[in-house]
């Protein structure tokens, strides 16, 4: 009998060393499908109810049939509105089918957690490996580092982060969304406008130069650590890699389903022996969490 | 387990997203989808989003002015249209559209105030079950005409330059 844990410290020690890393990969993943934003009703109800029954009862969790079927709803969201959905719906259809293909191929825990570990390294490489050649081949993203720049004159979600980095003022940026949108709706009041000008200040520039190389590089060192094929010294950066990479991206760039996904899948490819880094995983998507509350409109508020 | 159906498990989620992510960029190519969509993971790569797409909806009354649609009409179809514009998706918005009755708006019951001169009559066509109105209310219908435009983004003095990347018109239909 294990002796009674003396204070909390040690409880939350012990309960974290005797989960089940790949029970804990499974629950998560519903926990993320059932408070993944809801698209189209009819199959998120079907997905609701399924996800629920897998955290409720251990044996639906670690059925491949559920997986099979949750696979097939996502699936078919995303290919019935492709045009619409975001790169996280399609993500989340594949790791459902990456956690079809490790229950399906074989009945033993170990070889289920080798094979999930195999599929969410190459699903973290593989979509990085095309997010770079996006970025590669776009004629605005590096050119004068143009999508950044034009991301924190207009980008909602980079406001705090626009003024905070340039000083530009709130006001500022707040005119640019409205002139962006006065490009698409004058002609309703009769105006045939064609441009229209954006403004900033010479750190805009500064700074959409930093965000265009630190997302490239990050991303491409990310992609070589992921699809390495061996262990060895490049491989043991991939942890460390990642949790950096959703605790700065997501810090910012505020897409939870994409950044808990990232995290899932970093905790799914964790060594046994690596307990330290699943928890700094687990953290990180309650801190990507955290991220999302709105800290401009907070912030500006206490002042 | 034979060793084909274990390698067909394990490489089926990411032989998925390296099918996907292909075809998407085949389909960029071709037609004039947004690298943002369809599953290549474009996103944060290009300032050409959905978001810098929107359409221009005018319809042709019968005394020959222009006017302009309010209301966005079918919604999940716009969506399509801004992430991938094709014409057949367009003359089929337009084709819609030109079946409809349309009003103005600015004389529909409790709007008291006229709109300024230099603004163009402004209509929009009755929802499936809306009572007809006044005939004075009613705008009649010529042709519509659907334009998608996207803006592009200049970096050299930080403008949005807006350019019109399709158009059709279709002549209204009897009703």
């Amino acid at each position: 009998m294990n002796p009674r844990p003396s204070s909390t410290r040690e409880f939350i020690q012990a309960a974290w060393a005797s989960t089940d890393a790949l029970d804990l990969v499974l629950l998560l993943t519903l926990v993320l499908l059932l408070l993944r934003t809801p698209e189209y009703w009819y199959s998120q109800c079907v997905i609701l109810l399924l996800a629920v029954s897998g955290i409720a009862f251990r044996p639906v969790r670690e059925s491949a049939t559920l997986w099979l079927i949750l696979a097939a709803f996502l699936g078919a969201e995303v290919f019935f509105h492709w045009y619409a959905a975001d790169n996280h719906k399609f993500l989340e259809c594949y790791w459902c089918a990456a956690v079809f293909g490790a229950c399906s191929c074989s009945d033993r825990q170990h070889d289920r957690e080798q094979a999930l570990a195999f599929n969410a390294r190459l699903l973290i490489g593989l979509c990085l490996v095309f997010a770079l050649y996006w970025k590669l081949i776009s004629s605005s993203y590096f050119d004068r580092a143009a999508f950044f720049r034009f991301t924190l004159l207009t980008d909602p979600r980079f406001e705090f982060l626009s003024h905070w980095l340039t000083g530009v003022p709130r006001e500022v940026l707040l005119a640019n969304r409205e002139h962006e949108m006065l490009l698409k709706t004058a002609y309703a009041s009769g105006q045939d406008l064609m441009q229209v000008r954006l403004l900033g200040n010479l750190k805009v520039d500064l700074v959409a130069q930093f965000l265009t190389w630190w997302t490239f590089l990050f991303e491409a060192l990310l992609a070589v650590v992921f699809l390495w094929p061996r262990g060895g010294p490049i491989a043991r950066w991939r942890n460390a890699l990642l949790l950096t990479f959703g605790m700065t991206t997501y810090l910012v760039a505020t897409v939870r389903e994409f950044g808990w996904l990232l995290m899932i899948m970093g905790l799914a490819q964790c060594a046994p022996e690596q307990k330290w880094a699943r928890g700094l995983f687990f953290v990180t998507i309650l801190l990507i969490q955290v991220f999302t509350l709105p800290f401009g409109p907070i912030l500006q508020s206490l002042r | 387990m034979s060793i084909y159906l274990r390698q067909f498990y394990l490489w089926l989620a990411p032989g998925l997203l390296c099918s996907v992510a292909l075809f998407q960029i085949g389909l960029v190519r071709v037609s004039q989808l947004t690298p943002w969509k369809g599953g290549g993971f474009g996103m944060f790569s290009t300032v050409d989003s959905a978001n810098a797409r929107f359409v221009k909806i005018f319809i042709e009354t019968a005394t020959g002015q222009l006017a302009v649609c309010l209301v966005a009409p079918e919604p999940e179809l716009l969506r399509k249209i801004e992430a991938a514009p094709a014409f057949s998706d367009v003359q089929k918005l337009a084709a819609g559209l030109s079946a409809a009755t349309w009003v103005d708006v600015d004389r529909a019951p409790g709007q008291p105030q006229r709109r300024p001169a230099a603004y163009l009559q402004r209509v929009r066509p009755l929802n499936p079950g809306e009572p007809v109105p006044d005939a004075n209310v009613r705008v009649d219908c010529k042709a519509v005409r659907v334009e998608v435009w996207k803006y592009r983004f200049v970096p050299a003095d930080d403008h949005l330059q807006a350019e019109k990347i399709l158009e059709t018109t279709v002549a209204a239909s009897a009703h």
